[in-house]
């Protein structure tokens, strides 16, 4: 199944980052090498299987934007799945900013009105005060929105983001949640397993980008909320290391005073995230686990 | 050929810089003569008058203006990139200047990286523009620069003399930027219009140009014209100055060029020039060349009374010509006699056939009396390109039905005609049953000629006939397959009644290649028992090889494929020792000795101009030989050798 990303925003604000970042497993110092995207650069990317991520990333320069609004208009618009539109928070353009963003959502709406829509305000790392640039922007960006939506409104969810830390992987892990087609199914599963373990809780990451899939459902404990995109980005981190020293990373086990943790390939593309606080469960006990509920969850993928 | 000898330059129309901006993307930043080429306004205010149609090529809805406060450079006065709004009078009024728009094709212009460092054309519906888009990696506020000179022409124009301008105007300027960040720093980039402008007045109108740009750095540019290569010089052309040559020659000028233009005069065919200026034969085609690249002479051939010619189509529109009709007279006619009119020039011209030589035609139409110098005349006819020579390809047939030797094998196509000019034999087995020869209607394909048996050749196998001898032993190439067609049956009752008439023996003896160091090779079983010469092993080799036929060809001629048919009727049994090489002894008649070379040439791939230079023979004794080959009874009958006049 194929789903159309648009990647779009403003020229130099970081979509072509974001995605060397996430799909590319670059490391964040990298990104200051890439160059202006010309036109629309297309990736194609394997999600799940069956899911492959066709991602539109369009140059935001002045006369690409206005092609686009234009002459490409029904190429550009057409059979969207998902519009992610970036806003540099740092930018001094914001009107215009904002007014190709509402003939965007303009042009979505003609031809792809059932699209979910997500704007990332981007570099918040540059932000003075994070939260309160934040949520200021999010309250603009609603508002202009819903200027053009007017009745029929699509939702839009507003996320922060920075390559350099990891809001990054939070945004970008609810996007691809919402592609997901049996994302629900797939967190009952897991929190079946997460009993049969014993375990805290249970997180299924993709394989490449490692953004988070399904969890299971939360514990009663107070966990640290950002605690799923910060995992994403250490074991990225960690991954990276593993290629410097080329090896391959395939698997991880930790035992320590306060807790239990593996972290091990389920299917082709998923990995699953262990966390047990029982201290009398053993790591080998949860990798028995692991290998047998391998087939249930290849099954769930649509990979047998 | 161009009338004029010159190749023509086209004229360029526009001359435009192009960068991509880091928040406008790919924009034109100067282009030169102003306003030709449509740029869309960064605003396009929905209050103004809708815009004419080289602005926006499509006007969306709902377009408001946007607030942008960037801008590259101070852009030229045509562009409209300020934020005021512009009198929709002065956008109408000039929208008829415009060529294009530059976004139909600036996808072009600053392409992906991919495309960057080439030479990319690209055309629009009336235009075509040339450039070398370059992608400067460097410390730029997005890492790269990427920029593009470009030359608009139009679009039929042949760019191929710009090409070598492009790249080095591209190379340059990357030099200067690389060096002093010529293109990027807004204190030199104004520099880049003046460069514009002088590019696009010199170059249209001097073909070169020399441009300083800082105290290190220039252009040096001249556009050399772009000929085509010249075809082939051959022996038997006869080349024709179309300017003063004695003028041109200078002091340094080639040994050999200067000594081989004193000698054309048009009269002169090659190797007679060779001769005359006492220079290599090799040397003086190499001249003669280059003089055709230069488009400085042009060929025509050999002028021998017993030449055929013929109109063309373009005499249509040629006769009607004014310096067709006015040229005409006082060219051809010889000094002191009055002038024929042009419809009876033109009524003479179309008495010449293909089939009727000159002398016929000079004999028929009194040409004598006319005064008119046939030789200019017909020499006036292929310059001007209205009359063109009908030349003679003799053909050597095979005199039985059963002997051609067929290679079906289409490669056989070019080592023939390879193999003409080269002493090495073997015929090349072409083989084609006359049927076929006939019915393509080219001669080459069919000629069963004799394979080459050259006396200096070693034993080449003989494809050929089929002849039985259980003697010969070289069995041609294993398992040819051959199919008779109907066609070849007919002629095969042609043939047979052929041999009938002259006296039933395939042993025409003529062939020579009874040289007994031939060895032939066919084991056909054919009826002639005349012995055939076994052929040495080595000829045997050859000739698989050369994959002749295969030994034993059924008797009918079955050609499997139509190539080049070097195979003389083979089996001659004739190819007993007793026949002398050079003589025929065909029915006990006396002929005239002609030389063994010939006859692998006789296999309709070289006309009769070629083997007359080749062979230092004149019409007269060729014609003779032919005779002699062919066993023709009389005069203009050539017996076994078709002539096919093309």
């Amino acid at each position: 199944m194929k789903k159309k990303v648009l990647l779009m925003g403003a020229s130099g604000s970081g979509k072509t980052s974001m995605r060397s970042l996430i799909f590319s497993n670059n490391p964040a110092s990298l990104t200051t090498r890439l160059g202006a995207t010309i036109d629309v650069e297309q990736n194609h990317v394997r999600f799940l299987g069956d899911l492959i991520l066709n991602l539109w990333d369009c140059g935001g320069q002045d006369a690409f934007m206005d092609s686009y609004l234009t002459t490409q208009r029904s190429t550009i618009f057409q059979h969207v799945g998902v519009l992610i539109y970036v806003f540099d928070v740092e930018t001094n353009e914001m009107h215009k900013d904002l007014e190709y963003y509402r003939d965007c959502l303009e042009g979505l709406r003609q031809y792809s009105p059932d699209a979910a829509v997500f704007l990332l305000v981007h570099k918040m790392d540059l932000a003075r005060d994070r939260d309160a640039t934040f949520e200021k922007k999010k309250k603009d960006l609603q508002e202009q929105s819903d200027k053009v939506q007017g009745p029929a409104a699509i939702p839009v969810t507003v996320f922060g983001t920075s390559i350099y830390d990891e809001s990054l992987y939070r945004a970008w892990s609810s996007i691809v949640h919402t592609l997901i087609p049996n994302a629900a199914v797939l967190s009952k599963h897991l929190t079946i397993f997460a009993e049969a373990c014993s375990a805290t809780e249970v997180i299924l990451f993709e394989r490449t980008t490692f953004l988070v899939i399904a969890t299971s459902s939360p514990p009663s404990a107070n966990l640290e909320p950002t605690r799923y995109e910060r995992t994403s980005e250490l074991i990225k981190a960690f991954k990276r290391s593993c290629s410097r020293v080329r090896e391959e990373f395939h698997a991880l086990e930790m035992e320590l005073p306060q807790f239990s943790a593996v972290l091990d390939e389920l299917t082709k593309n998923t990995y699953i995230l262990i966390i047990v606080h029982d201290p009398a469960v053993e790591t080998a006990a949860l990798r028995l686990n692991v290998r047998m509920a391998r087939r249930k969850f290849e099954q769930l993928q649509g990979l047998t | 050929m161009p009338s004029d000898g010159d190749s023509f330059l086209p004229r360029i129309q526009s001359v435009f810089y192009a960068v991509f901006d880091n928040s406008l993307g790919p924009t034109i930043v100067y282009q030169v003569p102003e306003g030709l080429i449509a740029v869309p306004p960064p605003n396009a205010n929905t209050l103004a008058t809708p815009v004419t149609e080289q602005f926006a090529p499509i006007e969306p809805p709902g377009l408001t203006a946007r607030n942008s406060s960037t801008s590259l450079v101070s852009p030229s006065d045509a562009r409209p990139t300020s934020r005021s709004l512009y009198s929709p009078q002065k956008r109408s009024g000039s929208s008829t200047r415009f060529l294009f728009n530059f976004d139909d094709i600036s996808k072009y212009v600053i392409p992906q990286s991919q495309l960057c460092g080439r030479l990319v054309t690209c055309s629009t519906k009336r235009h075509r523009i040339i450039g070398f888009p370059v992608q400067l990696k460097g410390k730029y506020q997005r890492n790269y620069l990427r920029y593009n000179l470009c030359f608009v022409f139009e679009r039929g124009a042949d760019l191929s003399c710009y090409e070598p301008v492009v790249r080095k105007v591209s190379r340059v300027l990357t030099a200067c930027e690389e060096e002093s960040e010529f293109l990027s720093s807004p204190n030199t980039s104004p520099a880049i219009h003046a460069i514009l402008e002088q590019l696009y007045e010199d170059l249209n109108s001097y073909a070169e140009t020399s441009i300083p740009i800082d105290r290190f750095n220039s252009i040096e540019l001249k556009i050399f014209p772009f000929y085509p290569n010249p075809p082939p010089v051959k022996d038997w052309m006869v080349p024709l100055a179309l300017i003063n040559l004695d003028k041109r020659i200078e002091a340094n000028w080639d040994l050999t060029m200067v000594k081989v233009c004193r000698h054309i005069d048009g009269v002169n065919h090659v190797s007679r020039i060779a001769h005359l200026a006492d220079c290599d034969l090799a040397l003086t085609r190499l001249a003669i060349s280059h003089l055709l690249y230069y488009q400085v002479i042009m060929t025509i051939d050999i002028f021998q009374y017993s030449n055929m010619y013929t109109l063309r189509k373009n005499i249509q529109t040629l006769a009607v010509e004014a310096d067709v009709k006015e040229e005409c007279g006082p060219y051809v006619t010889k000094p002191g006699k009055p002038i024929p009119d042009w419809p009876q020039l033109l009524h003479l011209y179309s008495r010449l056939k293909p089939g009727k030589t000159v002398l016929e035609w000079m004999v028929k139409h009194e040409i004598h009396e006319l005064g008119i110098d046939v030789r200019r005349f017909t020499s006036f006819g292929v310059i001007k390109g209205f009359l063109r020579r009908v030349h003679r390809w003799p053909v050597l047939l095979p005199s039985e039905p059963g002997t051609p030797v067929n290679e079906p094998k289409r490669t056989r196509v070019n080592s023939l005609s390879g193999w003409a000019y080269s002493p090495s034999p073997v015929v090349l087995p072409v083989d084609l049953s006359p049927s076929q020869i006939l019915l393509r209607g080219r001669a080459p394909q069919t000629a069963p000629v004799v394979p080459s048996l050259s006396p200096d050749l070693a034993s080449p196998p003989m494809p050929l006939s089929p002849r039985p001898t259980p003697a010969t032993v070289s069995a041609a190439t294993p398992g040819r397959t051959r199919r008779a067609s109907a066609a070849e049956k007919v002629l095969e009752q042609l043939r047979n009644r052929d041999i009938q008439k002259t006296g039933g023996s395939p042993r025409t003896s003529w062939i020579q290649y009874t040289d007994p160091t031939i060895g032939i090779t066919a084991t056909t079983p054919t009826p002639q028992d005349s012995p055939i010469r076994a052929v040495g092993g080595t000829s045997q080799s050859r000739r698989q090889s050369l994959s002749f036929l295969p030994a034993n060809p059924p008797p009918s001629p079955v050609l499997a494929k139509a190539t080049i048919s070097a195979t003389l009727t083979p089996s001659r049994p004739t190819l007993s020792p007793s026949v002398s090489t050079t003589t025929v002894p065909r029915n006990g008649r006396e002929s005239t000795p002609f030389p063994k070379e010939l006859l692998p040439l006789l296999d309709g791939e070289h006309h009769t101009d070629e083997l007359a230079v080749r062979f230092e023979a004149g019409w007269p004794l060729l014609e003779q030989w032919l005779m002699a080959i062919g066993g023709g009874e009389g005069p203009g009958d050539f017996g076994r050798v078709a002539m096919i006049y093309r």
